[in-house]
C-alpha cells in the first residue's frame, strides 16, 4: 500500500512539476496529509520529497542533453585565452616590451567507454614547441594574422580504471611540481602508460612510463628517443596535509656525439669551437626526484593569517646527470601560499622559488622558456602573484630574475648573457 | 635497430600491464564488491553500516573511501565507484557531465543531518535567528547582551575544520565565511557538549544526536531542533544526506542501500548522531 502511494505521489509530483515549481508546495501538502493520516512517516515523506526532487532535476538535465545533436553529446570542449604584457631587461641589450596573446582550444571525443581521442589547436609557431604565444604587432607588420598550430592530437585507451595508455602528441604526463625541467607548453610525442592506484582513501601509488620520440630514423642516422620511468606516491593526512613525491629516471638514445637539436637554447656543452656548433659532448641520462607538500589551514588560530592564507605548500625538484664533469646538477625549491587554487573572485596565490640548473644537468630544449630564455647554466629567482578576477578568470604577475652560472663569453662553453629580469602581466580567461 | 628493439621492449613491458591477468584492479568483475566514495560527513554512517553489513554478508566486500562529495560524484560519473556518498544534492554541472558520460545518477536519501546550536543551561537566551548565529560564529557579535543575554563575552566553540559537522554548519549557517579567530576548535561533538556545559558564556553546535540534558539547544528562527522538525524541513540547520548510484542499483549495491534504509541501518544512522528516517 505504502509503495503504491509513494509511486502515486512520485508520478503526480513529476507530472505537476513539468508545469511550474508552485506545484511543489502542493505536493508538500499532499505528503503532509499522508503523514498526518499515518500512511507515511515524516522520514519516509522526506525521503520521497528529496528523491523526487532529485529525479526531476535529473530528468530536466537529461532532456536538455538529449536535445543536443548526437555528435555534440560525445564532445567536450575546453580552452583558454591569455592577454600578456611582457617586459624583458637584459644587461647589454635594450628593454624589450611586447604584448602577446595566446588562445588554446581543445576537443575531447569519447569513442566508447574505454577509448578517447583529443585534438587541440593553439596560437604559436611550429618551430618553437615551448611557446604558444603570438606577439601583437610582430615583425610581419601591423595587424598581421597569427598562425594556428596543432597543439596536440592523441588517442587514449583505459582498459581499467587504474591504467591509461596514450599515443600521439599529448600533454606531458610526467608529474613535476614546477616547470624547471619541462616547459608547460611542451607537448611530447610518443606513447605513454599511466598507472594510478589507490591503496586506501589516503594513500595512492602512480607510475608513469613514456617513450618519447625526439627524431625519426633517417638514411644517415637512427632515431633519437627519450625513455622515462617515474614511480610516485601521494598521501593525505587527515585532509590537512597532502604529500606527493616521485622519482623520474630519464634515458636517452642518440645524443652524445650527435648534432644538437635545432631548437636548442645553446647552453649544453658541445664538441664544436663555439657554443652553438658541434655535437653534444655528453649524455643526458639523469635522475630526478620531485616532492610537493601542501598544508591546509596552516595558520589556524592566528588572526588574519588564518583568514587570508588557507593554504601553504613547499615544493622542490632535483636533477642529476652523472656524465659531465661539471654543471651536472640542478634544483628548484619554493613555497606557495594563499588559496590552494585560484578559480573565483578574491582567491589568490603567491609563489616564490629559487632555481639553479647546471649547464649539462638537463637537455636545454626542455626547460621553461620564460626563465632565462629556457637556458640551462643559470640561477634564478621567480615570484608569482595570481588573483582571481571572477569565475575562471585571473590576473597574474610573474617576475623572474636570472643570470648565468659561468661567465665565459666565447668558445664552446660561452654562456654569459648577463643578468636578466622579466616581468609578465597576464589576464587569463578559461572556459 | 638497437634503439628500435629497446623501444619495443619498453613498450611491451608497459602494455603488459594491460593484459587480462593484471586487470583485476579496483573495478574487477567480482559482483559482490561494492566501492563507495565521497562525503566525509556521510563516511561514519557508511563505515559503520559497511562493517555491520559485511559481518552479515561475508561474501560481499565493501570498500569505503572519503575524499568529499565532489570526489564521490566525480567517481560515479567516471564509473569508478558504485555508490557516491554526498552531503549535498548533485550540481547541475555534474548532471550535465553525467549525461555526457552515459551515467544516470539516482539519489537515495539515507539520513538527515540536523545541527543543534547549544548554550549553557544557565544562559537566559533561548532562541536566535540564523543571521545572529552566523554573526556570533564569525565574530560580528561578541557579547551576549547584543542578542538579549547577559553582559558577557561570548565563548565560541566549534568543531575542527576537518569534521563533517563543521562542513555542514559552514554551508548551512556561515555561508562561506570563516569561524572567528579565537574560537575553541574541538575534535568531537562530546568535547563541545562538555565545554559548553561547564562554561556559562559558551556557544557551540553539535549533531542533533549529541544534545544532552547538560546543555540547552536553542530554537533557530523560532523552531526547536527536534527529529520531527528536521524531517519536515522546518528546522533551518538541516539537510538530506545522499547515496547516489548509476541508475537503479542491482546486486550487492542494491542490498547495501536497502540495508542502510532499513530499520537496522537507520539505527546505525541514529548511533552516528544523524537523524534517522525511520
Amino acid at each position: 500500500m505504502k509503495r503504491f502511494l509513494t509511486v502515486a505521489v512520485l508520478t503526480g509530483f513529476m507530472f505537476l512539476s513539468l508545469g511550474t515549481d508552485s506545484y511543489a508546495g502542493e505536493i508538500d501538502l499532499l505528503l503532509q496529509k499522508l503523514v498526518d493520516k499515518g500512511v507515511l512517516t515524516p522520514g519516509e515523506a522526506q525521503q520521497v520529497k528529496s528523491e523526487t526532487k532529485e529525479e526531476i532535476r535529473k530528468e530536466i538535465a537529461q532532456a536538455k542533453y538529449d536535445l543536443l545533436p548526437e555528435w555534440l553529446q560525445k564532445v567536450k570542449m575546453k580552452g583558454d585565452f591569455r592577454l600578456r604584457y611582457a617586459n624583458t631587461k637584459q644587461k647589454g641589450s635594450n628593454d624589450d616590451s611586447k604584448g602577446q596573446i595566446r588562445v588554446r582550444l581543445g576537443l575531447d571525443t569519447k569513442i566508447n567507454d574505454q577509448m578517447k581521442v583529443g585534438i587541440g589547436m593553439s596560437t604559436g609557431s611550429t618551430s618553437n614547441p615551448r611557446s604558444t604565444n603570438a606577439t601583437i604587432a610582430d615583425s610581419n607588420g601591423p595587424a598581421s594574422f597569427k598562425s594556428i598550430i596543432l597543439n596536440y592530437a592523441y588517442a587514449s585507451y583505459s582498459p581499467t580504471t587504474w591504467l591509461t595508455l596514450t599515443g600521439g602528441k599529448f600533454k606531458n604526463p610526467i608529474w613535476q611540481p614546477n616547470d624547471l625541467l619541462w616547459d608547460g607548453d611542451l607537448n611530447p610525442e610518443g606513447v605513454s602508460a599511466q598507472l594510478d592506484y589507490n591503496l586506501s582513501p589516503y594513500l595512492g601509488l602512480f607510475l608513469n612510463g613514456e617513450v618519447f620520440a625526439l627524431t625519426q630514423d633517417s638514411p644517415s642516422n637512427s632515431a633519437r628517443t627519450m625513455f622515462v620511468i617515474q614511480p610516485g606516491v601521494r598521501y593525505n593526512w587527515r585532509d590537512k596535509v597532502n604529500f606527493k613525491g616521485a622519482v623520474a629516471g630519464y634515458f636517452f638514445t642518440g645524443l652524445k656525439d650527435r648534432s644538437r637539436f635545432t631548437n636548442s637554447s645553446g647552453t649544453n656543452s658541445t664538441t664544436g669551437a663555439t657554443s652553438i656548433s658541434g655535437d653534444y659532448k655528453y649524455n643526458y641520462n639523469s635522475f630526478n626526484p620531485s616532492v610537493e607538500i601542501g598544508f591546509k589551514d596552516p595558520f589556524a588560530g592566528v588572526p588574519l593569517l588564518a583568514k587570508y592564507v588557507p593554504y601553504a605548500g613547499i615544493f622542490s625538484d632535483f636533477i642529476y646527470n652523472p656524465d659531465p664533469g661539471t654543471g651536472k646538477s640542478g634544483f628548484d625549491a619554493g613555497i606557495k601560499f594563499g588559496s590552494e587554487k585560484v578559480g573565483d573572485w578574491g582567491q589568490w596565490q603567491g609563489k616564490v622559488l629559487f632555481a639553479k640548473l647546471g649547464r649539462d644537468a638537463w637537455l636545454d630544449i626542455l626547460p621553461d622558456s620564460d626563465r632565462y630564455n629556457g637556458k640551462t647554466n643559470m640561477k634564478s629567482v621567480e615570484a608569482v602573484l595570481e588573483y582571481g578576477l571572477g569565475k575562471n578568470s585571473s590576473l597574474v604577475l610573474d617576475y623572474y630574475w636570472a643570470e648565468s652560472l659561468t661567465k665565459a663569453t666565447t668558445g664552446a662553453t660561452a654562456g654569459n648573457f648577463g643578468p636578466q629580469q622579466v616581468l609578465q602581466v597576464d589576464w587569463n580567461l578559461k572556459w | 635497430m638497437k634503439n628500435t628493439v629497446k623501444a619495443w621492449l619498453v613498450l611491451s613491458l608497459l602494455l603488459g600491464f594491460a593484459l587480462p591477468g593484471y586487470a583485476g584492479g579496483p573495478y574487477g568483475e567480482n559482483k559482490s564488491k561494492v566501492i563507495i566514495e565521497g562525503s566525509t560527513t556521510v563516511l561514519p554512517i557508511t563505515q559503520a553500516a559497511a562493517e555491520f553489513f559485511m559481518r552479515q554478508n561475508p561474501d560481499t566486500e565493501i570498500v569505503v573511501r572519503g575524499g568529499g562529495s565532489g570526489v564521490g560524484i566525480a567517481s560515479l560519473i567516471d564509473k569508478t565507484c558504485d555508490i557516491a556518498d554526498s552531503s549535498r544534492a548533485i550540481k547541475d554541472s555534474e548532471l550535465d557531465k553525467a549525461s555526457s558520460n552515459g551515467v544516470d545518477p539516482k539519489a537515495h536519501v539515507i539520513a538527515m543531518d540536523g545541527i543543534a546550536v547549544i548554550v549553557n543551561s544557565a544562559n537566559p537566551v533561548a532562541a536566535l535567528s540564523k543571521k545572529q548565529v552566523k554573526a556570533i560564529f564569525t565574530g560580528d557579535i561578541s557579547n551576549w547582551k547584543e542578542v538579549g543575554g547577559k553582559d558577557e563575552k561570548i565563548v565560541v566553540v566549534s568543531r575542527d575544520t576537518s569534521s563533517g559537522t563543521f562542513e555542514a554548519f559552514a554551508a548551512l549557517v556561515l555561508g562561506g565565511q570563516k569561524v572567528r579567530t579565537g574560537a575553541l576548535m574541538q575534535a568531537s561533538n562530546q568535547a563541545i557538549t562538555s565545554i559548553v556545559s561547564r562554561t556559562p558564556a559558551a556557544i557551540g553546535y553539535v549533531g542533533l544526536g549529541y544534545v544532552s540534558s547538560e546543555v540547552k539547544a536553542l530554537d533557530i528562527e523560532g523552531v526547536k531542533p527536534t527529529k520531527e522538525t528536521v524531517l519536515t524541513d522546518k528546522y533551518p540547520v538541516s539537510r538530506p544526506l545522499y547515496m547516489y548510484t548509476n541508475g537503479k542499483p542491482v546486486n550487492a549495491t542494491s542490498d547495501f542501500i536497502n540495508f542502510v534504509k532499513s530499520r537496522e541501518g537507520q539505527k546505525i544512522v541514529d548511533e552516528q548522531g544523524f537523524v534517522a528516517l525511520k
